[in-house]
């Protein structure tokens, strides 16, 4: 499933397998993209399956963006089914540690360390 | 001293461009790609606090000025709205209790200077200015 900004600056393609649900964002997610980016990720709250956001093709994210982000974690922590990110570029990856997101949202390098935490340390 | 003026309104595709602009801006000025970046977003979140808090999301004027000086780039972010809903000063530690100036902060740290100033320097609304050092 892919779904599109009117102006194609966020792509969202949700990928399933039979362990995990990755969301992944590729593209600028900003002011413009509230919608798609917002939808897209609070379409995931109730799902059942571990989730793995994957960061590493988005090249901009704002505090719009990590506002989205930090409800959707805050939610699923609250139903014991954390979120993971997975990659993210060096100026995204500076705005999730500036606003300490990456203590409280884990971020990894592969699908396999974000399964490792999801069904493991993070379901604690 | 060279200087770009950006004056529009605050709507959210205009405010994407003008941050690109910065990013250009600093790129045109032998800025290392992760210093753009850097500017790019700070402007970003500049512009994104005029239009979420100056003018409750609707449009407005906004400028956004660009200087650039020996070893140093300059961005400046000039509105004309109400002001920030809060005190206009750059917060940390950042409280994830604390619904604003996570923007500022995000601002404060990502540049090497940062200055802001309410009411403005043309006497109404906010000034923001963040200024990057080029190597």
């Amino acid at each position: 499933m892919e779904e599109t900004t009117p102006n194609q600056v966020l792509q969202v393609r949700i990928e399933d397998t039979s362990s995990v649900r990755s969301v992944r964002l590729r593209g600028e997610a900003d002011l413009t993209s509230p919608a798609v980016f917002h939808q897209s990720l609070t379409s995931i709250i109730g799902d059942h399956r571990p989730i793995v956001v994957d960061f590493s093709q988005l090249k901009y994210l704002d505090m719009s963006g990590v506002r989205v982000l930090e409800e959707v974690h805050r939610k699923r922590t609250q139903r014991g089914q954390p979120i993971a990110l997975l990659g993210s570029a060096p100026i995204v990856h500076t705005l999730l540690a500036t606003v300490h997101v990456n203590q409280r949202i884990p971020v990894v390098e592969s699908i396999g360390k974000a399964l490792e935490f999801l069904q493991g340390k993070g379901r604690s | 001293l060279t200087r770009v003026n950006l004056r529009f309104e605050t709507e959210p595709l205009s405010l994407r461009i003008a941050r690109k602009m910065a990013a250009a801006a600093a790129s045109a000025v032998g800025a290392a790609d992760f210093d753009a970046q850097r500017i790019e977003l700070a402007v970003g979140e500049a512009l994104s606090n005029a239009y979420l808090h100056a003018y409750d999301q609707a449009a407005g004027p906004v400028e956004l000025e660009i200087a650039y000086e020996p070893h140093r780039l300059v961005a400046t972010v000039h509105d004309e709205g109400k002001g920030l809903p809060f005190e206009p000063k750059f917060p940390k530690p950042p409280d994830p209790g604390r619904g604003n100036g996570y923007g500022l902060h995000v601002i404060r740290e990502l540049v090497d200077e940062a200055g802001i100033q309410h009411p403005g320097i043309k006497g109404r609304g906010t000034s923001l200015r963040m200024a990057i050092r080029l190597k």
